[in-house]
């Protein structure tokens, strides 16, 4: 059957960290331990004043001209690899689809993805479009590739997820700066022959109710910036922000992942008529350790089976996913044919969870 | 669980000794979003219970916390 397979993954890191010794010296009160403790973050990646996504994701000159598919400049081991074969189809015109991720676009319109079609230098036949998704961005960006692939309408596909929410944070704002890093990833997906889907099932889901819980409340056409918004205001926690700046109920949020996530990760092994036993890794939203802890405990999965990757660059929103597939597979911790469990959940509030049987071509 | 034993085991998790029923946290600086994410993981992690956040967070004193968690419990 013609179905969506994997090819290959990198993601793009900027260049500057912040680290914790440095919010410390903001925050009285908070260590550097208690940060590391708290949120299993080390560091975080910030992108530039001058860096937007559409640097992240292809380059283009000037100051993004670091941040680049274009560029090759890429991490990891497989980022030479990677660019290479992306080069490739990008020189035969092969690639047809690009879907592109962010809660940070470079304008509200036009859509980003085609400034990236542009800048990558595609042929005019590629659909290109952006879907405004955080932490549930891959699940949810598989579905959509895999169904139009499956459906015979693109036969070669970019996902590409990039994010900046240091620009939407206050610096002040400790329960949200401690924990967000700026990432970009790229997925290439192709439509192959394989004896079944090498992609799902799919568990998606979304709950709006959740929507006040992680905002940008001010700057859109709800409620356009207006000079009062701009001023500063300290909550009970001691952390400042403006209208314009991200917010998060970080308890709330909580409340909403213990809740949904362990029902989530069950109806899609359900799905699969398969148990958890039969998935060899899990590759959760890479959210907080404490987060994580809780997860991993409430699920009973095993050290060895639960991925983690999130100490040198933060909370990094629609890439975590990406990034931590891509940190077990240049480790050697996936083989051909294992089967992998992905599972992204938040701002929305929105959820999804898919399987992905490791298939690439030779 | 007594909540003689849910307050002593909220006050080490909160690295919070002089704790008590009675402690005011709508004004003490220290019941921050942290010390409630706090309680919240140490609940599900050690009890499999998952409590109301805005309710958590709505929380007046110490014994509204324990009235919370004791009545989730049952």
């Amino acid at each position: 059957m013609r179905t969506a397979v994997i090819q290959g993954i990198d993601h793009y890191l900027p260049e500057e960290r912040l680290t914790n010794a440095e919010l410390s010296a903001l925050y009285p009160g908070w260590t550097a331990d208690k940060i590391l403790e708290k949120t299993g973050i080390l560091e975080r990646r910030i992108a530039a004043d001058t860096e937007r996504v559409t640097g992240a994701i292809s380059g283009g000159g000037g100051p993004n001209s670091s941040w680049a598919i274009a560029s090759g400049n890429w991490a990891g081991r497989a980022a030479a690899a990677f660019a290479v074969r992306i080069g490739a189809r990008i020189a035969d015109g092969g690639i047809d689809l690009l879907v592109f991720c962010t809660q940070s676009p470079d304008h509200f319109l036009p859509t980003t993805a085609c400034l990236i079609q542009e800048r990558l230098g595609l042929g005019t036949n590629v659909a290109a479009f952006d879907y405004n998704l955080g932490c549930s961005a891959f699940p949810y960006g598989l579905a959509i590739v895999r169904g139009l692939i499956d459906a015979g309408i693109a036969s070669t596909a970019l996902l590409l997820m990039a994010d900046t929410y240091s620009k939407f944070i206050h610096p002040l704002d400790k329960s949200v700066r401690t924990l967000f890093g700026d990432a970009a990833s790229a997925v290439l997906i192709t439509a192959e022959e394989r004896a079944a889907p090498s992609i799902g099932p799919f568990v998606l889901g979304t709950d709006g109710t959740g929507a006040g819980n992680l905002i940008v409340p001010a700057g859109a056409m709800r409620h356009p910036l207006a000079t009062a918004d701009l001023a500063e205001k300290t909550d009970k926690s001691d952390n400042t922000r403006t209208a314009a700046n991200l917010f998060m109920n970080g308890p709330a949020i909580f409340e909403f992942t213990v809740k949904r996530v362990p029902a989530l990760i069950r109806d899609v092994v359900a799905a699969a008529e398969i148990s958890l036993d039969d998935v060899d890794l899990v590759i959760l939203h890479q959210a907080s350790e404490m987060l994580l802890a809780t997860l991993q405990g409430s699920l009973r999965i095993p050290d060895e089976k639960f991925v983690r990757h999130y100490s040198r660059c933060g909370n990094t929103v629609s890439s975590t996913i990406p990034i931590a597939l891509q940190s077990v597979i240049d480790a050697g911790r996936v083989a051909r044919g294992d089967v992998l469990l992905v599972a992204g959940f938040g701002v929305g509030y929105s959820w999804g969870a898919n399987l992905i049987r490791w298939e690439p071509n030779a | 669980m007594t909540r003689a034993e849910l307050l002593r085991k909220l006050a080490a998790q909160l690295d919070w000794p002089d704790l008590q029923e009675s402690t005011r946290l709508d004004d003490d600086a220290r019941w921050d979003s942290v010390a409630q994410l706090d309680i919240l993981m140490l609940l599900q992690r050690d009890h499999a219970m998952s409590v109301s956040a805005q309710e958590l967070q709505e929380s007046a004193t110490m014994a509204d916390v324990l009235d919370l968690v004791l009545a989730t419990e049952s």
